[in-house]
This record gives structure tokens, C-alpha cells and sequence, in this order.
């Protein structure tokens, strides 16, 4: 049943990226753009219609019919297989020719890259488990798919929410968290497929694809399309397939190429605030490669076409199109400054400040100064390759392009918010430019030298590979059917023991009425819910919620009819509530005892957690 | 020496065996001569020539000293500084393995 299923999501996800390469072959067709060769023009079509997809699911959003808004953008991407399938399956055949394996190590390098995706793919159909995508990844969109597009002030990371998430909106839509999961599986193949793709221009084909493998073994990669269920792993694919064409030769004096690169770096900021550095780092190698006012005009239009949306929405809904950051200081938004502190804590936490620090960052060696974390883990690869990467350096536009952004991706990130995660966008092109690098003593007959390199390499692999096959296992038994789900999410899930409490206690009792929960991870809870935590809440503000009477009118306004303790309520908040409780204007109802992650998930340490559900008495 | 038909042939190929070709072809002199009447594309021949460049450094063994001592120095250098991160997943591999 468990196959069966993963199955048919890999037939759904071979449909959606045959769509999203049709409605990109039209687009460039339609700007008589060609690429270099048939796996770079399938690549970038594939990201050219993966971005004008989610222009039209964004537009779909403001009619409040989203299922039907996501059925239309199916029938539009099916139709344009229909009309480009001829195109679309020469290239496809194109490419699968000049990725064909001509040795025997080669074979099995291939064999191995198919068997390392088969894991990763049915690890991501494992039930959802990522701490931020239960908080609101997954949460928010859940919330937009069942009270409409609107503003969620008790869900202060919901503003976040970029274009990529209209992915994970269409998989929910059709009730399938399962698509919605392949479909950021999906963003990692292409990455992958992007990195060979980048790195083939100037290495062979076995090492470009063994370096392909390194990205699918690194763990912040594999964690980003696997489990995290966090679809930033697109820009990933955005930022790789924008440097192809930017990096494609005898387009100059076009229009067509800062208009499209434009398109692709729109669809990078559009998914995330810490995009636009990555988007301003493209602007500026296409300033440098072209070197005309025009070409920065129309990469400007391209992005603004492509990336503007989500700006757009928060700022119809809060004055403040980059809400909820500078809220306080330069610009408007119904914020509450304790939890906007919380998301510069964790958004924000420590830019890096002098060379050593940004230097490392910028060669995925950074670590955060409260600890570091196998999230935040690269690997070693780029920094053992980089001087082998600048003796490799040729000046030309294919070099310089993937170099300019990645550093100026990397400084630029460092020193606003210096979490390494956010960097994982430019990592393939650090990564193809390490495989040149790699190369480069092979070629120049450095016997230590390339026997050192190509040690560390396998080291590393190994290494990886290690970390992986401890991370998957449990998905893997879940995905395959040997583990129920439900024991899988009672074992693995945060909070999950809690949520099913209450949906148990309160299934059936609730009618309109809402309940206050002071939970982070809210994707599982199956009833209406506001959330109270005030450290996540912009509705909660813990100055202005000091006494019994402050509560009694948020209960009425928020037509709060139960909330639940579990433990403890948050600590600036607790004063009132427990009075209320003394007096008897909170009444419990039902009580259960759960088991619960205490900590960080990683250190797998479980406490009994009271759940205590309470009524409100008006 | 490389004809210019090979050169063309190596705009057949895809570009990312366009090292190798080259080595295959040309040998260790590696010396491009671009004559004739075909016309070649002046990002080949550009390509061509910065490859025959990179290939043939004037020298070479110091670099190859400090580039293989980097790269071990940077490992060890990394893992340490992962330790904190990797040791509770060392222990759980290993465990694993005891058991």
C-alpha cells in the first residue's frame, strides 16, 4: 500500500516536472531562447515554468478558491504538455544522451546516484516531522486552505511564506501531503541535476556527477528534501539554472537573457527575504557581464514580474511589504515587539562581523556561536578545494558569474544574519566550481596532489553517507510500510502526542468556537485554533495582556471557547491565566498525560507532559 | 598537434568533456595551430587556448605542497570544529555497529 502510493506520487511528480518543462519550452520559445545544450535548456525550462506556475497559484490565492485555483494551474500545465510534448521529450532524450555513462566506474556511479535518490525519495513521503514546517511551512498553509488568504497575526512566521509554498498549498490542496513532500523532493533532483549540469562545463562527466552525489549526501541538502519539509531547496535550483543562462556566451547585447535571469532571481527573492541578497548578488553579475542600463531594466522587470507577490500580499495586509522585519523601526505592521524579538533571535541571530568568521561562512565552514548543528553541516568539500578552485579560475563569464554570486550571496548573508543554512541556495555553485577545482591536479599530473583531493573526497562521502543512513533508517520504515504511521508521529513527531490529545479531547465539542493553544508545532491539531504563544503570536502582547479583564476580551474577540495547558503557560503570560484558572473562569475539562520531546529533537529525550484542556466560562 | 576538424569535433562533444578530449588529442605539447579556411567560433578557440594554458602552469611543485597540505589541514580543521555536533551522531553509529 505504502509503495504503491510512493508510486503514484512519483508519477504525479514526473507529470508536474514534464509540466512545469512545457510551460517553460513555451516561454523560451516564445523569447527564441536557446541554451547551450539540451540538459541546460530542460533545466532552465523546468525553472521557468516552476516560476510562472507559481505566479498563477499566487494569483489564485486572492479569489479564495484555492483547490479550484490549483486544479486551473493542472489543466494549464496539462494543456501546454499536450502543445510542447514534442519539444519537451527531444530535449528531454537530448539530455539523457549526454548524461549517458560510457565506463563501467561511470555505470555504477549512476547506479549508485538512482539508488541514493530512491532513499531520499521515499524518506520524503514519510509523515512530516521538520520542527519549522509544523510550526508553519506546512501550518500556514493548512490554515489558508481551510479559513481563506488572510493574514494570520497568531502565526507571526506565516508572513514568511514565500512563493515555494504555493507548492506545498497545491499538495495539500489535492489531500495529499504526500505530493506535497515529493514536491520539495523534487526541488533536490533538479538541484542535483543543476550542479552536473553547472559543473559538466568544465569537468568531465563522471566527476560532475560524482560531485551531484556529494550534494545529495551533504546533510543540510539531504535534510532540506527529505524531512525538513521546507521548500527552500528550490532557490537552490533557481540560483544554479539563473547562472546557466546568465553564464551562456553570444547572448550579449539580447534582451531576452537579463529578462529571463531576471525571471529566475525574481522566483529566488520570492521565496524568501534572505533571497533578495541572492537576487542582488545576480543583478550585480549580470551588471558585470553585460555592462548596459538596459540589461539591468529588464533584469529588474523579469523580477519584479516573477518575485514581487509575496511582497505584495504582506504588504496589502500590513502596509509593510517586508513584514515583519523593520516593523518597528522604518515601517508600519500590527507587530508585538516580544515576538518580533523572537524572530530576530532566530532569523537574525548572529551576523558575522570580522573576516575570519565571513571567510569561513563563505566557504560553508560557518557555525553559530550558540553551537553548531548537523543542519548547518556542508561538509568539508569546498573548503579543501579552494585553492585548487582559484588556480582553476579562467576569466571568462562561466566562471565568473557562479563566483560572483556565491561570494557576494555569502558576504552579503553573513553579515545580516549569519545562519549557514541560509546559504544552501549558492552551495551548488560552490560545488560545481569544487569539482573544477577537483579536477585540476588530475589534469596537471599532481600525483600526491590528486590522490590527497580524491581521498578527502571518498572520506567525506563516506562520512555523509554515514550520517544519512542514520538519519533515514526511521523514515525509510515508515515510507515503505514496515512502521504505522501513527506510531512513526508518536515516536518521531514534536508535539505530535500533544496535538492528538487534544483533537481527541476536543473532536465533536468544539462547534465555531476556537481553541488557544501555546503549542510551536500546529500542523497536526484538526481543530480550529489560535495560537498563544506570545514569543510566535503578533496577537499577543504581553504588555497589553496583564490582567483577567485584558483575557476576558480576547477570548470574546477571538470567540476563544477552550485553551489548553501543556505544561505550563509561557511564562509572561501565566499570571492571569492561572488566576483565571483560581477563580474558576477557566474550568478543565479533560486531562491526559503524553510523552513529549523535551529540548532539541535531536537529543531524543522524552518526559511525561500533562495536557490539561480547559473551557472558558463567559 | 590538433587539426582543426578535431577541434570542431570537440565543439560536438559536450562541453564537459572538452578536457579530456583535448588531452586525448593533443599529447602533452598540446599546441593549437588555428588555420585554414574553416571558420571557428571565437569562444572555441578561446577556450582551446586558456585550457592549453591552465594545462601547462610554469611551475608547479610548491603549489601542489601547499594545496595537499591545505586540504588535509582543513579537514581535520572542520571536523574539530563539527565535533560538538557529530560526536552524539558518532556515538549512535557506533552503537549502532556494537550492536
Amino acid at each position: 500500500m505504502a509503495l504503491g502510493l510512493a508510486f503514484l506520487t512519483g508519477l504525479a511528480l514526473l507529470g508536474f516536472c514534464l509540466g512545469f518543462a512545457s510551460f517553460g519550452n513555451f516561454l523560451l520559445r516564445g523569447l527564441s531562447l536557446e541554451l547551450e545544450s539540451d540538459t541546460e535548456h530542460l533545466l532552465v525550462s523546468i525553472a521557468a515554468g516552476l516560476t510562472a506556475s507559481e505566479i498563477l497559484l499566487f494569483l489564485t490565492q486572492f479569489t479564495q478558491h484555492m483547490k479550484a485555483g490549483c486544479w486551473v494551474s493542472v489543466a494549464v500545465l496539462g494543456t501546454l504538455s499536450i502543445v510542447e510534448w514534442r519539444a519537451v521529450l527531444a530535449r528531454s532524450l537530448g539530455a539523457l544522451l549526454q548524461t549517458v555513462p560510457r565506463t563501467r566506474a561511470a555505470t555504477l556511479l549512476w547506479l549508485f546516484i538512482g539508488a541514493v535518490l530512491l532513499v531520499e525519495f521515499l524518506c520524503a513521503l514519510a509523515p512530516l516531522t521538520g520542527s519549522d514546517a509544523l510550526n508553519y511551512h506546512f501550518a500556514a498553509q493548512r490554515q489558508i486552505l481551510s479559513s481563506g488568504f488572510h493574514p494570520v497575526f497568531s502565526n507571526s512566521l506565516s508572513f514568511l511564506c514565500g512563493q515555494h509554498h504555493l507548492l506545498i498549498l497545491m499538495g495539500l490542496a489535492f489531500g495529499s501531503e504526500r505530493l506535497a513532500l515529493g514536491l520539495i523532493f523534487l526541488g533536490g533532483v533538479l538541484t542535483a541535476g543543476s550542479v552536473a549540469c553547472l559543473a559538466s562545463k568544465w569537468t568531465s562527466n563522471v566527476t560532475a556527477m560524482l560531485f551531484a552525489l556529494a550534494l545529495l549526501l551533504t546533510p543540510v541538502a539531504f535534510w532540506q528534501i527529505t524531512s525538513s519539509g521546507c521548500p527552500d531547496i528550490y532557490m537552490a535550483f533557481l540560483a544554479s539554472t539563473a547562472v546557466l543562462v546568465l553564464g551562456r556566451k553570444g547572448l550579449v547585447c539580447t534582451w531576452r537573457q537579463p529578462l529571463l535571469v531576471g525571471f529566475l532571481a525574481g522566483g529566488i527573492a520570492g521565496a524568501k527575504y534572505s533571497g533578495c541578497f541572492i537576487a542582488g548578488a545576480l543583478a550585480l553579475a549580470l551588471i558585470v557581464e553585460l555592462r548596459t542600463a538596459a540589461g539591468a531594466f529588464l533584469f529588474s522587470l523579469g523580477s519584479l514580474a516573477s518575485g514581487v507577490w509575496p511582497y505584495l500580499r504582506n504588504f496589502l495586509w500590513t502596509g509593510n511589504p517586508v513584514f515583519p522585519f523593520l516593523s518597528g523601526e522604518f515601517l508600519g505592521g500590527p507587530v508585538s515587539p516580544y515576538a518580533l524579538a523572537n524572530i530576530y533571535a532566530n532569523t537574525a541571530a548572529s551576523p558575522n562581523r570580522n573576516l575570519t568568521e565571513v571567510l569561513s561562512f563563505a566557504f560553508f565552514a560557518g557555525i553559530r556561536r550558540s553551537g553548531p548543528g548537523l543542519w548547518e553541516f556542508f561538509g568539508p568539500l569546498i573548503l579543501i578545494l579552494a585553492p585548487l578552485m582559484f588556480l582553476a579560475f579562467r576569466n571568462d563569464r562561466r566562471w565568473r558569474a557562479p563566483l560572483l554570486v556565491w561570494f557576494a550571496s555569502s558576504l552579503a548573508i553573513s553579515v545580516s544574519s549569519g545562519l549557514p543554512r541560509y546559504i544552501l541556495p549558492v552551495f551548488p555553485l560552490a560545488l560545481s566550481c569544487g569539482a573544477a577545482g577537483f579536477e585540476l591536479p588530475w589534469r596537471r599530473h599532481w600525483i600526491v596532489a590528486k590522490w590527497i583531493t580524491a581521498g578527502l573526497l571518498v572520506l567525506t562521502l563516506f562520512i555523509s553517507l554515514g550520517g544519512f543512513q542514520v538519519y533515514f533508517r526511521p523514515m525509510l520504515r515508515v515510507a515503505v510500510g514496515l512502521q504505522d504511521k501513527s506510531a512513526y508521529l508518536q515516536e518521531r513527531g514534536p508535539e505530535y502526542q500533544i496535538a492528538q490529545a487534544i483533537n481527541e479531547s476536543l473532536a465533536g465539542r468544539v462547534n465555531d468556537q476556537k481553541t488557544l493553544v501555546f503549542l510551536r508545532h500546529l500542523y497536526y491539531l484538526d481543530i480550529p485554533y489560535v495560537n498563544g504563544d506570545p514569543g510566535t503570536s503578533f496577537e499577543l502582547n504581553p504588555d497589553k495582556m496583564r490582567s483577567r479583564e485584558d483575557w476576558r476580551a480576547y477570548f470574546a474577540k477571538n470567540n476563544i471557547g477552550y485553551v489548553v495547558r501543556s505544561p505550563e503557560y509561557p511564562r509572561v503570560i501565566a499570571g492571569p491565566l492561572e488566576e483565571m484558572e483560581q477563580t474558576g473562569e477557566l474550568t478543565p475539562i479533560a486531562r491526559a498525560e503524553v510523552q513529549s520531546f523535551q529540548g532539541k529533537r535531536v537529543d531524543e529525550v522524552r518526559a511525561a507532559t500533562p495536557v490539561v484542556i480547559l473551557k472558558v466560562k463567559r | 598537434m590538433v587539426s582543426f576538424e578535431n577541434l570542431l569535433n570537440a565543439k560536438a562533444h559536450p562541453s564537459g568533456e572538452y578536457t579530456s578530449f583535448a588531452q586525448r588529442k593533443a599529447g602533452p605539447e598540446r599546441v593549437f595551430v588555428c588555420s585554414g579556411t574553416l571558420s571557428l567560433s571565437r569562444d572555441l578557440v578561446h577556450d582551446v587556448l586558456e585550457m592549453n594554458r591552465a594545462d601547462n602552469p610554469p611551475s608547479s611543485k610548491l603549489q601542489q605542497i601547499l594545496v595537499s597540505c591545505w586540504a588535509i589541514a582543513s579537514f581535520v580543521w572542520y571536523f574539530h570544529r563539527f565535533a560538538p555536533a557529530l560526536s552524539p551522531l558518532l556515538h549512535r553509529l557506533l552503537l549502532r555497529a556494537w550492536r
